[in-house]
């Protein structure tokens, strides 16, 4: 008899916990930010390209990359604007590959520029739509990245 | 069969690369390629522009364009599948272009007279946040246009009506210190720092909106801006009868995601009279874009984008009785 009870019990408990009044939910998460490093190392690249005139993006991407594990962000570009895309990673030796991708999935033409902890391609787009940025490990451990996108 | 020929062009032009570099140590010639020559990474800051980083000598070019061949195989080879495409992350404050951007591509495609594009002051209240939200967007695209006109008292105007409807919204004093930063950089005529601020002021109310969890307000905010920015491009397009301009336009993805976006609403805050009515400005306009890529996007279809935007437009900053 208290075996049956029991179960009865345990039986209408998630149901009782389900049916409380909802506690209030937790204030919505705060956009994760990068870390420092990479963000430091982001506004002195930034920075040069500023002075050839490229417009940063107020927002940075960021987020971790392992291998067989790569990130897609999609953007929309116009047709004769220039934009660089660029990459921190941490550690520092890290290698990453950053490809972007055109509106019908194929690879664009890059100009490709890599160094340790740092990796950045930028595109003229030839026709305006929706692009894709994509950042994988090129052999090495996992690491975390945060990447820059500016506009002239 | 493709990968044959690439295979041979690259070959060929290896061959080509080595024997002329052997003819060259030959015959003598300035040894300018003889290993010595530094063949580094483009120069960072010139996009799309691979030559300039290097030596404008002949043989640096033949080695830059054995090197572009050689990335450009590993290109062809990568493609996307529909559904890798599908799964990419996309974040508001990238995945929507910057008003100023769009710009830069309308101003390259055939400089129009920004100030032609300027509209009547509206009004700064109105009775419901999604209105004012939606007005809110459409000015910080306002206060772009003003921007790329340089005109440094049009941007101030802008600005006091941009924190007027920000105060609207409860964030304020979250954008008061940019409102300040836009007098000063106007004054400045720092055009440059202005757009940035332009998009850092609304990012910070679209932070503000979301801390208030009313993400409801941001999509509305994007979608005001966007909507303006489209206004504008069509009228710029209209005016320039450039294809290249009118192509410009053809930004179904966009569109779609942003209706997208406001989808994703609470059943009771779809249900507001702005937020159907830009919903239906946005299905509109995707099947406007749609089926047509940017190359065939003809004059019919600019009219269609204009007239449904500025009637959007007009209609949401209308002064209410």
């Amino acid at each position: 008899m208290k075996i049956s009870v029991l179960l009865a019990f345990a039986a209408i408990l998630p149901l009782l916990s389900a049916a409380q009044s909802p506690s209030p939910e937790p204030p919505p998460p705060a956009i994760p930010l990068a870390p420092a490093s990479l963000r430091v190392r982001l506004a002195d690249l930034g920075t040069a390209l500023s002075n050839e005139g490229f417009k940063m993006r107020d927002r940075l991407w960021s987020g971790r990359i392992a291998s067989g594990q790569p990130q897609r962000l999609a953007v929309n570009l116009f047709r004769g604007n220039h934009y660089w895309f660029c990459a921190a990673l941490e550690p520092v030796d890290g290698k990453a590959k950053l490809t972007v991708f055109g509106p019908d999935g194929l690879a664009v033409e890059s100009v490709n520029h890599q160094e340790p902890g740092l990796v950045a391609a930028g595109v003229t787009a030839e026709t305006t739509g929706q692009y894709f940025l994509q950042i994988e490990t090129a052999g090495g451990p996992a690491s975390d990245f945060c990447l820059l996108y500016l506009f002239k | 069969m493709i990968e044959a020929l690439l295979l041979v062009t690259v070959v060929g032009g290896a061959i080509f690369y080595l024997g002329r570099r052997a003819w060259l140590r030959l015959r003598g010639a300035r040894g300018s390629c003889c290993g010595g020559c530094p063949v580094g990474p483009p120069k960072i800051g010139l996009a799309g522009r691979p030559g300039r980083g290097f030596s404008a000598k002949k043989m640096h070019t033949a080695a830059v364009f054995l090197l572009a061949t050689a990335s450009g195989l590993s290109v062809v080879a990568a493609q996307l599948t529909p559904k890798q495409r599908a799964g990419a992350e996309r974040i508001a404050a990238l995945t929507v272009p910057s008003p100023t951007e769009f710009f830069a591509a309308i101003d390259k495609a055939g400089k129009p007279d920004w100030m032609s594009f300027y509209r009547e002051p509206v009004p700064t209240t109105y009775s419901t946040r999604s209105r004012t939200a939606l007005n809110l967007g459409a000015l910080v695209t306002d206060g772009y246009v003003a921007v790329e006109a340089q005109d440094g008292q049009q941007v101030k105007n802008t600005g006091k009506d941009i924190i007027a409807l920000a105060g609207a919204l409860g964030v304020g004093a979250d954008v008061l210190v940019r409102g300040k930063s836009i007098a000063d950089f106007a004054d400045q005529n720092d055009w440059f720092a202005l757009r940035e601020e332009l998009e850092a002021t609304t990012n910070e109310v679209r932070r503000g909106m979301i801390a208030q969890r009313d993400e409801a307000l941001a999509s509305l905010i994007t979608a005001g801006a966007w909507l303006r920015a489209l206004e504008v491009g069509s009228r710029a397009a209209e005016l320039s009868g450039e294809d290249k301009a009118a192509g410009l336009l053809h930004q179904a993805a966009l569109v779609g995601w942003l209706r997208g976006e406001l989808q994703l609403l609470p059943e009771k805050v779809r249900s507001d009279a702005a937020v159907i009515q830009t919903d239906l400005t946005l299905a509109s306009l995707e099947e406007t874009m749609q089926g047509e890529t940017a190359a065939e996007f003809g004059e019919k279809r600019v009219l269609a984008v204009k007239e449904t935007t500025a009637q959007f437009i007009a209609t949401m900053a209308a002064k209410e009785p």
